[in-house]
């Protein structure tokens, strides 16, 4: 059994000019222990996605599809079902660790608090605490339980998010963009991090980024979301390997190299999800888009080794 | 003009750190200690470090919004140490969210460095945004009716709008997507070519300034540890915690990566 199994998610938001349509037939999986990036511009609808995943879209969307966590089905069970899925099943790691902390309570009773509403004991709960934050790398020892989030570095207080999730159990983590808001050098050792609880604790682990790299760091799988649609998939290797999409090249191409390469601007922008143009969403900023293009949107097709792209004209291998 | 644009000379800053009981206030914390670098007209230097390095602090001296305890800045061969944005030095900060007044269209707010008598500050202001990529039709809108990419861009073209000779940018893309890195810095390389702009690009990402930038300074508490042509220091550098920001840099490939990060797993600091 799939630990995630992701099929035909939409998500429109009302809007008075007419529903904007952030997510238009998403599939995705993940294998238990298994790891997925979701990569993508901002406005691509990546943040949406990790949120409907844990039911935490904005209030009034309309969700379609379906989404399948441990074998249950999570599209339309009510709030009390989906809280209770939280946590236990599927926790979130967000990119503002200042945001997502409670600036007035300590990093031992924030972390305490979820097992505490499992009907966990304090005691228990403040040592399981102690445990998750010792586990990413915040020794109670040196980093008391009683410290305060403004009293903690960028990094540190990512971790305590970390140790959050992690007191929780969480067959399946999702990061949204862990380490965009810390230094290079900070980001290298919270990645390092998610990566050790991943495989020590067994966790599946979704990841939204925008950075290629730390997709190819972190990922077996990749996916890349493009306005809503998934346009290439498959094992991290091959899809690097190969950049058959033009979006996927022209993002690689982006990123800026050490070695003075890369850097390349995207010409133009993505579509507003308020008024999508039909066919390939890609199309209009496409060096490579015909007519059809324009008019139709292309299947996700998948090939042997389970690489999938969505476009009449993929680079082949070295092209 | 002969001899360097910008001469900073031994910047010192240092802060007391905030105690509840100001008698019981402990010894000054030096965040910079006598930072010393010079830059040429029309000349591009990066500023790397981490957090806590004295590089944000280094540029808030460096533009006169901090008074520095100790040391000099010249520019075009004036002292204008702790003079506020002297004319012809301008700076951009990272979140451009919060440099922008909300409430003021976008116009007013590129025009905000020019002069209020100055007379033809409607076409200096369409000129401007149109140098940085924008429709000048933008100058009706408010801030957050545009994206985060536009927004670096305004703030950009409000840096240029009086013709400075020298702009200071304090991480001006980390909080933008990769794509829009790539324009805003593509943009500013193509400044610095049309108009002899000299610019200092402050970055904790080695990746970002090795395009960008043809000299290179970096930072670690509070000092300048290394510093040399931008393809020197990232070829051969010879300060250990330049290397620490090389290996900071994950490579694209996959495997290489991947094995990057089991480095990091094995040997990474707990809890930094």
């Amino acid at each position: 059994m799939s630990l995630l199994e992701v099929r035909g998610l939409r998500l429109d938001l009302p809007a008075p000019s007419g529903a904007i349509r952030v997510l238009r037939g998403v599939d995705l999986s993940i294998e238990p222990g298994g790891s997925l990036a979701v990569v993508g511009e901002s406005g691509a609808g990546k943040s949406m996605l990790a949120l409907t995943l844990l039911g935490l879209q904005p209030e009034g969307a309309d969700v379609r599809g379906s989404i399948r966590l441990l074998g249950r089905e999570c599209v339309g069970i009510g709030d009390r079902a989906m809280r209770r899925m939280r946590g236990g099943g599927i926790a979130m790691v967000f990119q503002e660790p200042q945001g997502a902390l409670n600036p007035v309570m300590t990093i031992g009773r924030q972390v305490a608090e979820g097992p505490r509403r499992r009907g966990l004991g304090r005691g228990a709960a403040r040592a399981l605490a102690g445990e998750a934050l010792a586990r990413v790398g915040l020794d109670p020892a040196r980093y008391p339980l009683d410290l305060y989030p403004h009293q903690l570095s960028g990094g540190q207080r990512q971790r305590v998010m970390i140790a959050l999730c992690l007191a929780m159990r969480p067959k399946l983590l999702v990061a949204d963009e862990p380490t965009t808001a810390l230094d290079a050098t900070v980001q290298a050792g919270v990645l390092a991090l998610l990566r050790d609880l991943a495989e020590g604790e067994g966790m599946g682990l979704l990841l939204v980024t925008h950075d290629l790299a730390v997709a190819a760091a972190m990922t077996e799988r990749v996916a890349v979301l493009y306005a809503g649609h998934i346009v290439e998939t498959g094992p991290t290797a091959a899809v690097f390997a190969r950049l058959a999409h033009p979006y996927t090249r022209a993002l690689a191409a982006a990123r800026p190299g050490l070695d003075g390469g890369g850097g390349v601007p995207i010409g133009g922008r993505m579509p507003s999800p308020r008024n999508v143009p039909p066919g390939c969403p890609f199309a209009p900023r496409c060096p490579r888009a015909d007519d059809r293009c324009r008019a139709e949107m292309p299947p996700l097709a998948a090939g042997a080794d389970g690489h999938a792209v969505a476009c009449f004209h993929p680079h082949g291998r070295g092209t | 003009m002969t001899g360097p644009l910008l001469r900073i000379e031994g910047l010192t800053k240092r802060y007391r750190p905030p105690s509840p009981l100001p008698f019981l206030n402990g010894p000054p914390r030096t965040v910079l200690d006598a930072a010393s670098f010079t830059l040429a007209p029309g000349e591009a230097l990066g500023i790397v470090g981490g957090s806590g390095s004295g590089k944000s602090t280094l540029a808030l001296c460096g533009v006169g919004l901090l008074r520095p305890d100790a040391g000099r800045v010249v520019f075009a061969g004036r002292d204008v140490t702790g003079e506020r944005a002297p004319p012809g030095m301008q700076m951009v900060f990272q979140d451009p969210k919060a440099s922008l007044d909300p409430r003021r269209r976008i116009a007013a707010i590129v025009g905000e460095p020019l002069r209020p008598a100055k007379g033809e500050r409607e076409g200096l202001v369409a000129e401007a945004l149109g140098e940085v990529g924008l429709d000048p039709a933008v100058g009706g809108r408010l801030p957050h009716e545009l994206s985060g990419g536009q927004r670096q861009r305004v703030a950009i073209a409000r840096a240029l709008v009086a013709r400075p000779r020298l702009v200071w940018l304090d991480e001006p893309v980390s909080a933008l997507d990769v794509s829009v890195q790539a324009q805003v810095l593509a943009l500013l390389w193509s400044l610095r070519e049309r108009h002899g702009l000299a610019y200092i690009l402050i970055s904790h990402d080695l990746a970002v300034v090795a395009r960008t930038t043809e000299r290179l300074v970096v930072m670690e508490g509070g000092r300048i540890v290394e510093a040399g042509t931008t393809a020197e220091v990232l070829a051969r550098p010879c300060h250990p915690y330049t290397q620490t920001l090389l290996d900071a840099v994950l490579p694209f490939d996959p495997k290489a990566a991947k094995a990057r990060l089991e480095r990091f797993r094995r040997d990474r600091p707990r809890g930094a």
